[in-house]
């Protein structure tokens, strides 16, 4: 049942004329109680005063028979005060009229007139019988000789008319006051406490369609309501801030979550999220694009191994088992167990469509925290890459190519040597001039070269040979294997390479990939300068050096710079300045790529300009920053 | 049985005893009732502060004359100025069942009293002279004591200018001025006295009412005030203590002697200046007109509540002319 809810204006006054009135009636009360014992005192003392004061003289006039005087002392004292009658009882005078006592005396008619008393009036003596207060005194001689007595009787009526007056006075006042203080505390507490409240009322029903008070509450004189004002003004001013923040952000969140749908369906990538078992929760309109599955064949349905290889899983389960150092179980477990672990999660993988077509991607796996950083899902963001695998088998190839080139560099000098001695040979033969040492020193050359021609062999066998491991490898010996294996083409376009190669880091990666983009970048370098005259001009600086976040692996040319306009764009795809039946434009892209996605290293790209030999020389600088 | 007789005569004597006091009440009855039979002479009591001053001596004849010529009995009932006698006189005069009262009380305060007594016994008072402070009475006869002293003062005016003592002072032995005749005659005399121009020296009270407190009084006066002139006595009773006085001072022929009220030697002494005169109140006639007052009374007229009876300014000048008055209202000698 609802308690029904009365206004404050009727509870406080109610409140207020309860306790105003019972403070008053008890006020009133006391006042009373107060005044009719003091009444009743001062009646007390006025009878002893009366006596006092009548004792003496009466004595005097008793003895001296002056009987209309001592008649008169009482009239005055009656006069005086506020006595109801006095009787005097004369012995002396008693003996005279030849009874006990002369009975005289004065006392008050129903007018309140002082008459004189009559022993025979049986009203009168019914009155001093029924009188509120009396008290009798005798009247003593010097002698001790009791002279009679006085009786001194006081009535109730003057003091019951003053308490009558006292009430009806006290009423008036009370009500007077009661009235007054119940109007001033009423007032009051209106003017300072409820008008206040009212007014925060009537601006607080005031608000708009969120309920938000449209005006701000007035300031108040006195401090509690001013400080409830400000309080509650503040509140509002926040609240609306915050509303505004909210619609800011409802903006910012529909545009993010705009962004985010655009990202999610339109960004080129497949996106498939799980929930922490792995059960797909959602994936995005590229995945259905690619896979060929619609988003209710798998959510809620499969979990991402339906478009997995199978073998390739274990495989991986057994890579990831060693590599972390923990047991990797096939299934879903092999695709977020670095997650789990916090750890960079991406790799090569084969997604199968619908059709069972395969389709390379590079898959990055990251895990999806909640608030308490409980992993509630996963979100695997793959990339098609068959289009990168092209380009690096094309990079390849080109790369096999530029080798071949190079080992074809590498091997002309020594079967020239070879040619020559075996000529050498001939003709010392049909001359019959073999010498037995002679042969032996040719010998001795021509297996020298063909040693080199072995190692160059190794080498390129080593280059094409595909890994998919990471080792430990050093970059100082990696510069050297590229510039080894650059040499013949380098020394044939007679360059000249500063080499300052002394700092050294150990990384994990892929040495060929490495070896393959600082031949890249050397190869670049090389044809910037092909068309330049003098050999001295034809520079190429390769140096390492330790830096704070580990080792700067630095190639600058004298090949003139790259356009500061293309600056920027040279480590794209298909990006070249060469013909295209010179330059396919992958090299440098496949470069950055080896560098940044392979071996978490930066690739940066300028021009300089610096002083050799005390000439000045301008070309491209690539900076490679390896991390450990 | 010798004790047999004797309880046998005691026995008889005590009836005898009690027929003889049936007897005497029969006879007392009888008498009463001898007397209910007649005509009740109705008795007048006079209630009188002190027969003895001669001033209400006269004043009790001027009654006797007239309760004598009314049918009255009368009986004087003197206090000799004593509160208490004068009280007991009047429980006795009530319960000796007198018709009425006259009373010259000793003051007006003591006089309520006697009326009240009066009163309760329903017993009609008629008040001669002196006066009273209250109570109810039939009537009050007194004399114009202020116009009486007024004219006096005139006189003694009169003569002090005449010497040419008009720069004289003049001293006067009173009554008690709380008594409202003494405050009548004090009112009167002073008053001719301012209209005169000439000063009063000193007031002195009568208490013993005796000839040396008189003496003693105008000594002093005399002695204190070089320039008195006059000495006026408010009451004539006790004129010899200032006559003495002014005498023993030397003052014989330096100051003069005035009285109120008169004793029967002023009739010597006005006419031989050695009192230059008197007031005369007319006690006797006031009596009288008590009497008369009370008989209107007690038979029913209207009574002149307060009757005020003219005070005879006597000098020598005039007391020739009104002696026969002087003797007759003022000293009360009843001529045959």
């Amino acid at each position: 049942m609802a308690h029904r809810k009365y206004s404050l204006y009727l509870t406080l006054g109610l409140i207020i004329i309860a306790t105003v009135t019972v403070i008053m009636s008890i006020n009133s009360a006391y006042s009373y109680i107060n005044t009719k014992n003091k009444i009743i005192n001062d009646m007390k003392e006025s009878s002893r005063t009366t006596i006092i004061s009548l004792e003496n003289n009466v004595e005097n006039l008793i003895a001296s028979y002056a009987v209309n005087e001592y008649d008169n002392l009482v009239l005055n004292e009656i006069k005086r005060r506020d006595i109801f009658a006095i009787v005097v009882h004369d012995y002396n005078m008693g003996k005279i009229t030849g009874k006990k006592a002369y009975i005289s005396g004065k006392i008050r008619d129903s007018q309140s007139n002082i008459i004189d008393y009559d022993v025979t009036n049986a009203e009168q003596n019914e009155q001093l019988k029924n009188c509120f207060y009396s008290d009798t005194f005798n009247i003593v001689s010097a002698s001790q000789k009791k002279l009679g007595t006085i009786s001194i009787y006081i009535s109730d009526e003057t003091m019951n008319k003053e308490l009558g007056k006292i009430i009806e006075d006290t009423l008036k006042n009370t009500v007077a006051i009661s009235l007054l203080l119940i109007l001033s505390l009423f007032l009051t507490i209106r003017f300072y406490i409820l008008k206040p409240i009212s007014d925060i009322i009537d601006v607080i029903s005031d608000s708009d369609k969120d309920g938000i008070p449209i005006s701000i509450i007035p300031d108040n004189k006195t401090k509690e309501i001013s400080t409830l004002s400000n309080t509650m003004n503040n509140m509002i001013k926040s609240i609306k801030a915050s509303r505004l923040i909210l619609k800011e952000n409802e903006n910012k969140l529909f545009q993010a979550l705009e962004l985010q749908t655009r990202i999610f369906d339109d960004s080129g990538y497949v996106i498939i999220r799980t929930d922490k078992d792995g059960l797909i929760k959602q994936i995005n309109k590229e995945a259905e694009r690619l896979l060929g599955y619609s988003s209710e064949e798998l959510i809620d349905i499969y979990t991402p191994e339906l478009i997995h290889l199978e073998s390739e899983g274990m495989r991986r389960a057994e890579d990831f088992s060693k590599e972390l150092n923990q047991e990797v179980k096939p299934g879903f477990d092999v695709f977020i167990a670095k997650s789990n672990l916090g750890l960079t999660n991406e790799h090569e993988w084969t997604y199968i469509t619908k059709e069972g077509k395969h389709i390379p991607v590079l898959l990055s796996v990251t895990a999806l925290k909640d608030k308490d950083n409980e992993i509630y899902g996963y979100l695997g963001i793959a990339k098609d890459v068959t289009q990168r695998k092209l380009m690096e088998s094309q990079a390849k190839l080109a790369s096999m190519g530029e080798m071949i080139g190079n080992i074809a560099h590498q091997w002309r000098q020594p079967l020239s040597v070879i040619s020559t001695i075996a000529s050498g040979v001939k003709v010392r033969s049909e001359f019959n001039q073999l010498d037995i040492s002679t042969i032996a020193e040719d010998m001795n050359h021509i297996t020298k070269q063909t040693q080199y021609l072995s190692n160059t062999i190794d080498d390129f066998r080593n280059f094409i040979k595909e890994t998919n491991k990471k080792e430990k490898i050093s970059i100082l010996h990696i510069a050297e294997k590229a510039l080894s294996i650059a040499h013949s083409s380098i020394v044939s376009s007679n360059i000249n390479v500063v080499s300052n190669l002394r700092d050294d880091i150990i990384i994990d990666g892929f040495q060929n990939q490495l070896i393959q983009s600082i031949i890249n970048i050397i190869n670049n370098a090389k044809d910037a300068m092909s068309e330049y005259e003098k050999d001295e001009d034809k520079l190429i600086f390769i140096e390492t050096e330790h830096t704070n976040t580990g080792l700067t692996l630095r190639i600058k040319d004298s090949g003139g710079g790259i356009k500061e306009d293309i600056l920027n764009k040279i480590f794209e795809p298909y990006f070249t300045t060469k013909h295209k039946n010179v330059g396919t434009g992958i090299g440098l892209s496949m470069v950055y790529q080896i560098v940044t996605e392979y071996h978490n290293a930066t690739i940066e790209v300028s021009n300089e300009t610096y002083q050799y030999n005390g000439k000045q020389y301008t070309g491209a600088c690539f900076q490679i920053n390896f991390r450990p | 049985m010798n004790l047999s007789k004797y309880l046998f005569s005691l026995f008889l004597l005590c009836i005898l005893s009690f027929l003889n006091a049936s007897e005497v009440d029969k006879k007392l009855h009888v008498n009463d009732v001898s007397n209910t039979n007649q005509v009740t002479k109705k008795k007048i009591a006079y209630i009188v502060s002190d027969i003895r001053i001669p001033f209400w001596d006269i004043m009790a004849r001027g009654i006797k004359n007239g309760t004598d010529s009314l049918g009255y009995d009368f009986e004087i009932y003197s206090s000799h100025n004593v509160a208490k006698k004068e009280l007991e006189l009047t429980v006795k005069a009530i319960r000796d069942k007198v018709s009425g009262i006259i009373v010259s009380p000793t003051n007006s305060s003591a006089c309520v009293t006697i009326l009240k007594l009066a009163k309760s016994a329903g017993v009609p008072v008629v008040i001669s002279d002196i006066g009273t402070d209250g109570g109810e009475y039939v009537s009050y006869i007194s004399s114009n004591n202020k116009d009486g002293a007024y004219k006096i003062g005139q006189m003694l005016a009169k003569r002090m200018i005449e010497l040419g003592w008009q720069d004289g002072t003049v001293g006067i032995v009173a009554i008690p001025q709380k008594r409202l005749n003494g405050q009548a005659r004090t009112a009167g005399f002073m008053k001719a006295m301012d209209e005169a121009g000439i000063k009063g020296a000193d007031i002195r009270q009568q208490v013993t009412w005796t000839e040396k407190e008189t003496y003693d009084h105008s000594m002093e006066m005399i002695k204190n005030h070089p320039n008195l002139r006059a000495i006026w006595l408010q009451s004539s009773n006790r004129y010899m203590g200032a006559l003495k006085a002014i005498r023993d001072a030397g003052k014989k022929d330096e100051i003069l002697l005035i009285s109120f009220d008169a004793e029967p030697e002023f009739l010597d002494l006005i006419p031989k200046g050695i009192l230059i005169g008197a007031a005369m109140q007319q006690p006797y006639l006031m009596g009288k007109e008590a009497v008369h007052a009370m008989h209107n009374h007690l038979n029913g007229k209207k009574v002149e509540k307060n009757l005020q009876l003219p005070i005879l300014a006597i000098s020598t000048k005039n007391i020739k002319e009104k002696l026969p008055v002087i003797k007759m209202n003022v000293l009360g000698i009843e001529t045959k």
